[in-house]
């Protein structure tokens, strides 16, 4: 009795099964046909980005992808020579993708042709708003500028280097200034 | 329930925030200038708005046993939407906001709205809710912004006046007094829970004080018919 009387109230599996596939279907329809109108747009705004980002930390008038063997613990996901119109060397430019506070940050790193940091762009980050995402500011003054100039051995002041680090936010400030080393010793193994 | 009620509830007595305390975590973190402030405001309201609608039109179809997780569905899908189209249209707001609009799936604004509106409610009122709410949220923040804004940093419009270049989004406003002499606690999230609790309190008392106004009326006023009544007897 008591069974029937479950099995009378228990609702039909199938006919919830059907409307919740039913409901995620049109979902999934709805967020593709928007995914093909935004899709482009994204991608053309992230392509500008870089490009702003490469001008950004070290201008030069092209930027060659280096295919030799470096040192890379696997942050660097693209490192370029940056040549000026007569085609001198003026640098390296590196393109990272490391693990933040929140998730991972991609940033673009510029040296000069004596391996020091010229400027740090995030180009895509999740970082706390008002803290870690401090890192991602680029008006004059914002915190970046502290990583101009840095050399072989960078690191935070409270890890015995010279780079202070914003203040609630010690592990951006890490590891962005950790990935500058990176590219620096990446550079440095290129010989 | 009028047109003027809601509003009046979405606003004042039953502010989602103030009143319902739902939605905060979003409202102290990302409250620090006022770009972000109107951004999020106005994602909420859309969101919350087609969420109500969409919930509400479909309502009569959604087993009980499964609302929930349909709602989440529907909830997520708009969210998606409004951070593509963001991402796509105005990336100075996807990026100043970062994991705040996905994490918009999460606020307990919307799913509360569902859960204790729209399931019920007709889609021309869940219409009205939605818009209602999120002003209520988008009021809450503003207000939470410019607070924070003046006192911590001594600025004004973060992002929106006198932005880099012209770019929206960039910058800290109009300074009106140097940001050295700001509480830069009011700026970190600690300073956004001081702010909160503050407003809670304010409106609390503001609440109160109308009830207490309404009901010494309504007594004096039965006082008052109860006198006459004696008087008419007594004649």
């Amino acid at each position: 009795m008591d069974a029937l009387e479950k099995k009378k109230n228990s609702p039909n599996i199938a006919k919830l099964a059907l409307v919740l596939f039913a409901v995620t279907a049109i979902t999934a329809l709805v967020l593709g046909l928007v995914n093909g109108v935004t899709k482009d747009r994204i991608a053309a705004l992230a392509v500008e980005k870089t490009k702003t980002a490469y001008a950004n930390v070290l201008k030069a008038d092209s930027y060659a992808k280096i295919d030799d063997a470096y040192t890379n613990d696997g942050t660097i996901t693209k490192l370029s020579a940056a040549k000026d119109a007569s085609g001198t060397a003026v640098g390296y430019v590196a393109e990272t993708t490391f693990s933040g506070a929140q998730g991972m940050v991609t940033m673009v790193v510029g040296l000069n042709a004596d391996k020091a940091c010229t400027g740090i762009y995030v180009t895509k980050s999740s970082e706390t708003s008002g803290l870690g995402a401090k890192a991602s500011e680029t008006s004059p003054g914002a915190w970046r500028d502290n990583l101009v100039g840095a050399t072989d051995g960078v690191a935070l002041a409270k890890d015995g280097g010279t780079v202070e680090a914003i203040s609630g936010a010690t592990i951006t400030s890490r590891a962005c200034t950790k990935e500058v080393q990176t590219v620096i010793t990446a550079v440095s193994s290129l010989g | 329930m009028t047109t003027k009620q809601q509003l009046r509830e979405g606003l004042i007595t039953n502010n989602p925030v103030l009143v319902q305390q739902i939605g905060m975590c979003a409202t102290m973190a990302i409250t620090t200038s006022l770009f972000n402030g109107i951004g999020m405001g106005l994602s909420v309201l859309i969101i919350l708005t087609c969420c109500n609608v969409v919930i509400s039109a479909i309502r009569k179809i959604i087993p009980n046993e499964i609302r929930l997780a349909i709602f989440v569905v529907v909830i997520a899908g708009f969210v998606t939407i409004v951070d593509l189209l963001l991402q796509a249209f105005v990336p100075a707001l996807s990026e100043s906001l970062g994991v705040f609009i996905p994490l918009i799936v999460v606020n307990c604004i919307i799913i509360g709205r569902a859960e204790a509106f729209c399931q019920h409610e007709p889609v021309g009122l869940s219409f009205k809710d939605g818009i209602f709410q999120g002003l209520g949220y988008t009021c809450v923040l503003i207000i939470m912004c410019l607070f924070r804004e003046f006192f911590g940093k001594g600025a004004f419009g973060g992002g929106l006046i006198n932005t880099v270049n012209g770019v929206i989004g960039t910058g800290n406003g109009v300074q009106i007094f140097p940001a050295k002499y700001g509480a830069l606690i009011l700026t970190l999230p600690v300073g956004g829970f001081m702010c909160l609790g503050a407003l809670i309190a304010v409106m609390q008392y503001a609440l109160r004080r109308s009830a207490e106004k309404k009901e010494a009326q309504e007594k004096a006023e039965r006082e008052a018919a109860d006198a006459a009544e004696v008087k008419e007897a007594a004649e």
